[in-house]
């Protein structure tokens, strides 16, 4: 199942709706690495609120993905991290260094409407 | 235990004495009646100690619930005070209830108080650091507070990283930097200046 991006004026949003295969991940990354590009974004959002479980593979998609998307001048923040997902990420030793994270899609849009110094 | 001993060597006499001549048929008798009365007797202690455990567990569900409340003092800012012994089971349980309590609130700053707690140990601080990764996972970030100079020295002594901590003095420290956080103006240090003067 490849996960719907979506555009929401300068911002996409990648709303993950179930478990992902390796495969979707992949797509997932280069389909964002893509339109990060096309459409002259300046923050990324990936909404996992829908996931209860989150292996090492994704979580380096991730970070890839967020390194990626700095490359290409925008933000990536991941949203929605279920109670359960942040404890077993943290206890396999996945911290998710360098992403920002927020509770939920609205606090994901807040933190990329703050102005910050590049 | 005694009255049951001496209930039943007393019915053991009457069963000899109604059959004085024939002990055999008397130990038979004895036999079947001290089969029912042990089984009585399994029943009633099946029965206390049941009773006694289901008290035991309400009373440590009872602790357990009293033991990690969460309390909202203003909005997105939850404070968790400890006290007591930490042990890897309610550090545990510490975690469970400070993410949960971070989604139902919607919060964004955590000031975890410790200090009601006296001593901590290297796998409590492991946990520690491992509760305020995840909380940060969650998009909060969390302050601890209140690490007495006994628990900040043991802990140092241990050699626990605890660089990736945020950490304040107190907990009025604590929440004056959630505040800043959240972005509430220091309006709170200006009228105590003014109350000082």
């Amino acid at each position: 199942m490849s996960v719907p991006i979506l555009k929401q004026g300068d911002v996409l949003i990648a709303s993950v709706q179930a478990a992902l295969t390796d495969h979707d991940l992949l797509h997932l990354k280069d389909e964002q690495a893509n339109k990060v590009g096309y459409f002259r974004t300046r923050g990324v959002i990936i909404d996992v609120t829908a996931l209860d479980v989150m292996d090492s593979f994704a979580t380096r998609t991730l970070r890839n993905l967020a390194a990626m998307t700095h490359l290409r001048g925008a933000e990536t923040i991941i949203v929605g991290i279920q109670p359960d997902v942040a404890v077993s990420l943290v206890q396999l030793g996945l911290r998710l260094e360098g992403v920002a994270t927020a509770l939920d899609l609205e606090e994901g849009l807040a933190w990329l409407a703050q102005p910050r110094e590049a | 235990m005694g009255a049951f001993h001496a209930m039943l060597s007393g019915i053991a006499q009457r069963i000899t004495a109604r059959f004085p001549d024939n002990s055999a048929v008397a130990l038979a008798h004895y036999r079947s009646f001290k089969k029912v009365a042990f089984f009585d007797l399994a029943i009633i202690v099946d029965g206390v100690v049941a009773d006694r455990e289901q008290t035991i567990r309400r009373q440590q569900e009872a602790i357990r619930e009293l033991s990690t409340p969460t309390l909202q003092v203003r909005e997105r800012l939850l404070i968790l005070p400890i006290i007591g012994l930490l042990d890897s089971h309610r550090a545990k349980q510490l975690t469970d209830t400070l993410l949960q309590a971070i989604r139902a609130h919607c919060a964004k700053v955590v000031v975890v108080d410790m200090t009601g707690v006296s001593t901590v140990d290297s796998k409590v601080a492991n946990h520690l650091i491992q509760t305020v990764e995840a909380a940060r996972l969650m998009g909060a970030t969390a302050i601890i507070t209140g690490l007495s100079a006994d628990v900040a020295q043991s802990l140092v002594t241990l050699g626990v990283d605890l660089s990736r901590l945020n950490t304040m003095g107190d907990l009025q420290g604590g929440i004056e930097k959630a505040e800043q956080l959240l972005g509430y103006a220091e309006r709170n240090t200006e009228r105590a200046r003014h109350l000082a003067d």
